[in-house]
């Protein structure tokens, strides 16, 4: 599949200190359709593969963590959108600043926890087996292989 | 459209009202979906640490299973754990025992 190659880069850094976007188009489109499709769903909160968006913040105290959902809940939600609508303003751009790719890598983020948690990754000790390629799961697999690697250059971009 | 007043909210919460100042302690739980690296520069932005502390701290989530990463009042704790939440990390708060 050409689609999932290693995109060897996603943002190049300028003199200027801003970052030259370089994302090939194929791994544009395919992620847009994942922040679209994440996006419309951030709608049910309560969807079991949303359940890493909004962890308990009091584990111990269940009237304050039901008072933290309430009011983070949606703060957090809104958070996402404007993140994802980043990253479709961004797709669209040449250039991004310091700040914008940071709000880039967050909604990445986002995408990879609600890939990983349909995918049903369980533990980071486990080596998993890749997905045949008539399986099912095989689209999500690489679509949270391809963000992962998207991520990671953006974190390198802004360590290093 | 107008502005709304601010309403005047009255409901002071138990424990500051028992004038028990315990701090709070904000952690981070290992989870299998967010990267090394993505966690340790997460903790450099949030709380200013250098690179090498972020690194040690996220190998300590890593190992052990969790981290404390930042304490204070409850005020601060609750806006560290909703950025670490907003950046996607497990953070829970708690009083330090």
């Amino acid at each position: 599949m050409g689609l999932f190659r290693r995109p060897n880069q996603v943002v190049r850094p300028r003199r200027d200190g801003r970052f030259d976007i370089v994302l090939a188009l194929g791994v544009r489109a395919a992620i847009e359709r994942a922040v679209d499709e994440v996006d419309a769903l951030l709608d049910e909160p309560d969807l079991p593969v949303l359940a890493r968006l909004r962890p308990d913040a009091y584990p111990d105290d269940p009237e304050r963590a039901a008072a933290w959902q309430l009011l983070a809940g949606d703060e957090l939600r809104t958070a996402r959108r404007e993140a994802f609508a980043t990253v479709r303003r961004l797709h669209a751009a040449s250039t991004a600043t310091d700040e914008e790719l940071w709000t880039w890598m967050r909604a990445l983020n986002t995408l990879r926890l609600v890939l990983g948690t349909a995918l049903g990754i369980e533990d980071d000790r486990e080596e998993r087996p890749e997905p045949a390629e008539d399986d099912p799961a095989r689209p999500v697999w690489e679509l949270y292989q391809l963000t992962t690697l998207v991520q990671f250059e953006l974190v390198r971009a802004l360590r290093d | 459209m107008p502005t709304l007043s601010p309403v005047e909210t009255s409901s002071p919460e138990t424990d500051e009202a028992l004038g028990t100042d315990r701090p709070w302690v904000v952690i981070v739980w290992n989870d299998p979906i967010n990267t090394m690296e993505y966690v340790a520069l997460v903790f450099q932005k949030l709380f200013g640490y250098s690179r090498q502390k972020a690194e040690l701290l996220m190998l300590d989530v890593h190992e052990k299973g969790r981290a404390v990463v930042s304490s204070g009042d409850r005020e601060k704790a609750e806006l560290d754990v909703f950025r670490l939440h907003e950046h996607g990390l497990w953070a829970t708060m708690q009083h330090d025992d």
